[in-house]
């Protein structure tokens, strides 16, 4: 229903962010990722095909990662990257895209410790 | 020597039924695989925070004005159900998606099921600021009140006992004499109601308590109650006065 945002998104960074270091870009998004197969109401009718279609994580504007996602992913998927810590640091930010059109975005800023 | 063996036999038995009665008060979780225990409690790799996130905005837009403090609001969880109305034909026992959608009718106009996603949303956010709090049900002050709530509490307690379905079970069989066996691949957990409402993997979604003992309802293959029915309530009434003095685990993750 219109009073609730369908789809939060919970984008993190786990790990001491220093050069040279690890840390993982961990992404919780809302969705249903219905599969098109389940019968819902009273049985009869097939709950329509809802799927994100790509994930792109992207640091400083740049894609480090695109994913295809199918079918076979549970709903409120959670994708995790780990990335070598850059020099400067620097924005990394989440886009996604579902089939029928609703999208979402998040973005949070890597300060090098 | 057959004296010796009827004597090591009694000696079992009593040891076998001295393990039955009694029940450890155990929450849910700690039947959870590490893994899972692990994903409840970080923050960032449990879906329950997506829900506290809507939640949030749903406090700010809707319930704040009224409720200033969520802290004192939420404290309101462990009492629930309660016994709401005088007499047995207006009077109920409400819990706290019932409180929550005849709160928002009254803002909206609109009514509203007690299982519709606002309400779920709220209930879950609710849950989690009341994390800690000790398990308290209140009884009704008023005799005629407090007569009605003892009846529902006495046919939850004969509800709990009753063999029911096709397989012909009762929630104690299970619930009380089978805790920490395997049934199917999960394991039996005591009937405490510490931490709902749940995330359930089956479900992929969240879930109120209705929806979880529906469930059972259905895997014992009895009839099964409609959401909302007194039935539940009762229930509910009688597992929140078995877990009493247990601290509320708030929304959690099972299977």
């Amino acid at each position: 229903m219109a009073t609730l945002n369908q789809h939060p998104i919970r984008l993190n960074i786990i790990g001491t962010p220093s050069v040279g270091k690890e840390v993982e870009i961990r992404v919780l998004i809302a969705h249903p990722m219905e599969t098109g197969y389940r019968l819902g109401g009273d049985g009869n009718e097939r709950i329509p095909k809802n799927i994100i279609e790509s994930i792109v994580i992207k640091f400083n504007q740049e894609p480090i990662m695109i994913a295809k996602l199918g079918t076979g992913i549970a709903a409120n998927p959670l994708i995790s990257v780990f990335i070598e810590v850059p020099v400067k640091g620097g924005m990394v930010s989440v886009e996604w895209k579902d089939d029928q059109g609703a999208q979402g975005r998040a973005e949070k800023m890597l300060v090098v410790a | 020597m057959k004296l010796f063996v009827i004597i090591v036999s009694i000696f079992f038995f009593c040891v076998a039924n001295l393990s039955q009665a009694q029940v450890i008060r155990q929450s849910g979780n700690t039947f959870l695989s590490p893994d899972m225990l692990r994903q409840q409690q970080d923050p960032t790799l449990n879906p329950v925070s997506l829900w506290l996130d809507q939640g949030q905005e749903l406090w700010k837009s809707h319930c704040q004005q009224c409720h200033s403090s969520v802290s004192e609001t939420a404290k309101a969880v462990v009492h629930f159900p309660v016994w709401k109305g005088v007499s047995l034909t207006s009077g109920k026992l409400i819990n706290i998606e019932d409180q929550i959608a005849d709160c928002w009718s009254k803002k909206t106009g609109k009514i509203i099921p007690n299982d519709a996603s606002e309400i779920l949303t709220m209930s879950v956010f609710l849950s989690d600021e009341a994390k800690g709090l000790s398990v308290q049900v209140r009884e009704p002050q008023d005799p005629m009140m407090k007569k009605h709530w003892q009846e529902q509490m006495n046919l939850a307690a004969q509800i709990y006992v009753r063999r029911q379905g096709r397989l012909n079970l009762s929630c104690t069989q299970c619930h009380d004499q089978q805790i920490g066996k395997n049934l199917r691949s999960d394991v039996v957990s005591p009937a405490f109601l510490t931490g709902f409402p749940i995330y359930r993997f089956s479900w992929q979604t969240m879930g109120n308590l209705d929806r979880r003992l529906r469930a059972c309802y259905s895997g014992v293959q009895a009839s099964v109650p409609a959401s909302g029915s007194p039935e539940l309530r009762a229930l509910e009434l009688f597992l929140k006065k078995r877990s009493e003095g247990m601290p509320w685990d708030g929304p959690s993750l099972r299977r």
